[in-house]
């Protein structure tokens, strides 16, 4: 479907269509569109219940919402109750997870359709969605390239017009960087803005779930249904979530920074979609300003996310999660290391060896305690800039959708994917990708706006700016 | 990092509970040793690079007793369960 969720919402409140017939229609695109290899669970009987029970509700005038009776996907990182939650991993095939994650819930009281669950990434380690033990998933742009990575699936899922919505989830641009490259738009939350209990753990100060939707209205819309604090997540911010959608019509003129160290290394092609982007802005004023330790960016994020993810996954032991393998008379240390070793793919090992490494002795202060520097650093500098400006801007990733295959043998290229996503991720901001035009082969360019700490309202309404621009 | 060797390869990787096949650990050493001198680049970080004051806290909630957790549910998802225990390989094997 490629209407929009408000254009479904109303068209559910004139009664010109049902809830039933969308999750049908959702179920339906899902299915025909199997060979991108977008879903790795579907769950048509869930879906089918929640469909009849929005439009019994919405018959007796009940409204939860504009999320109420709207199909959505939901990355496999997300615990659900009852439907099994992989991680795309071979070691968590078939787990199930006892309880819903808070997004989850909050979603199912706005009265959302959650159709199931979507690839990615095993355990949301990539950016381009080919580390998935259920195969990679493919861009319904050009099946020939990647969807980007880790929420490839949930971008997919939005770009193939199967579902309006998605949630992703976004640690070093996991939401944005695949949005980017599908075409559709994608909001990293400040960390703190949206509750993490229920999401897999991967960089646990880094990772925030987010929301994917085909317009930015939509995201808006399901950003406010998930928002919040939560007393099941002690590290949620305490700050009640604004309003998401007032000020999307807005266009009073803004200070806009551009980061010089966005800008300099583009290609030609990338620099015209960026000022493309600047002058869909409407009124606004560009500020050339400097984040003078983005050079760091990346190795700090892979210090720091893989450290943090060798500690989350230390979990995953054969004893209380999903697969064990045995292989008998090797004892309970012989266990561990079977069953870890042959139920993490390739690049989730790299990252627990790397992270495990930056921990060791006699390494620490040389990795992981210079990464925490670099982190306050960069911190350091976005505090400065936004003191001038009210967002700044860039294009969400240096290139678009590349061929599946072109980076996996190479794991600093892949990383370099996500140079200009990971700084406000490491700084904890609220970040958007919003489509910007094409390039010579039709693939789409995102605009990367990021604004302050809690901010989200304001990077949404630029973000409107921009959308409104270009139609 | 030029000592990222294949013996730092075996080490690590015991310390992680993962296994370093002899015909991977050369590959892998290599490739670790790539990931290893990228990240290099934050020993050119000037210290003490600049701070700031960060005005973020945790929230504090009313400490009330609640009952959430589900113990069966919870064992349903291990993989090997004697009752309400989880069961695991010989901690201590037989010398013999």
């Amino acid at each position: 479907m490629s209407a929009t969720a408000s254009e479904l919402a109303a068209a559910l409140r004139a009664g010109t269509v049902t809830s039933a017939e969308l999750c049908e229609q959702a179920l339906a695109a899902a299915e025909g569109a199997s060979d991108l290899g977008i879903f790795i669970t579907l769950d048509p009987a869930g879906a089918r219940a929640a469909a009849a029970q929005a439009d019994a509700e919405i018959a007796a005038g009940q409204d939860r919402g504009p999320l109420h009776g709207i199909p959505i996907a939901l990355k496999d990182n997300l615990c659900t109750e009852g439907l099994r939650t992989t991680c795309a991993s071979r070691l968590l095939r078939d787990w199930i997870a006892p309880y819903d994650a808070t997004v989850v819930q909050r979603l199912r009281d706005a009265g959302a359709v959650a159709i199931g669950k979507t690839n990615m990434d095993e355990f949301a380690m990539g950016s381009s969605n080919e580390n998935s033990a259920f195969g990679p998933v493919r861009n319904p742009r050009d099946p020939s390239r990647v969807p980007g990575g880790s929420s490839g699936g949930s971008a997919a899922a939005v770009a193939a017009g199967i579902v309006p919505l998605a949630l992703g989830s976004d640690t070093g641009g996991s939401v944005r960087q695949p949005a980017a490259l599908c075409g559709v738009v994608g909001l990293k939350p400040s960390w703190g803005r949206v509750s993490r209990y229920g999401l897999v753990a991967f960089g646990s100060s880094l990772d925030q779930v987010g929301p994917i939707a085909n317009d930015v209205a939509g995201a808006a819309a399901l950003l406010q249904a998930i928002a919040g604090p939560d007393p099941l997540d002690s590290t949620c911010s305490g700050e009640p979530a604004g309003d998401y959608s007032a000020g999307l019509g807005g266009d009073a003129p803004l200070r806009v920074g551009l980061p010089r160290e966005y800008v300099d290394e583009l290609s030609t092609e990338a620099r015209a979609a960026l000022d493309a982007g600047l002058a869909a802005l409407g009124d606004i004023e560009v500020v050339d300003v400097s984040l003078p330790h983005t050079s760091f960016a990346i190795a700090t994020y892979y210090v720091l996310a893989s450290a943090e993810a060798s500690t989350n996954l230390s979990r995953f032991d054969g004893v209380r999660y999903g697969a064990r393998i045995e292989p008998g008379g090797e004892g309970l240390d012989g266990m561990y290391t079977a069953t870890r070793s042959d139920g993490f793919g390739a690049e989730v090992q790299r990252r627990i060896l790397l992270g495990t490494f930056a921990l060791s002795s006699g390494y620490y202060d040389a990795y992981y305690g210079k990464a925490q520097t670099a982190r306050e650093a960069i911190r350091g500098d976005f505090v400065a800039a936004f003191a001038d400006v009210d967002v700044l801007v860039g294009l969400t990733a240096p290139t678009t959708a590349f061929p599946l295959g072109s980076k996996t043998a190479d794991p600093v290229q892949m990383y370099l994917s996500d140079i200009f996503t990971i700084p406000a991720s490491l700084a904890g901001l609220p970040a958007i990708s919003v489509p910007v035009g094409t390039d010579g082969d039709g693939l789409p360019w995102g605009l990367h706006l990021i604004g302050p700490e809690l901010a989200e309202a304001r990077v949404l309404s630029a973000a409107a700016r921009v959308e409104r621009g270009l139609a | 990092m030029s000592d990222f060797d294949v013996a730092t390869v075996h080490h690590i990787a015991r310390l992680a509970r993962l296994r370093a096949d002899s015909d991977q650990s050369e590959s892998l050493a290599a490739e670790l040793a790539r990931i290893v001198d990228f990240v290099g680049v934050l020993e050119q970080l000037p210290t003490p690079a600049a701070t700031f004051e960060d005005e973020r806290t945790t929230p504090l909630r009313e400490d009330v007793v609640s009952t959430t957790s589900r113990p069966d549910e919870l064992l349903a998802g291990a993989p090997d369960v004697d009752g309400s225990h989880l069961r695991v390989p010989a901690v201590i094997r037989d010398a013999t």
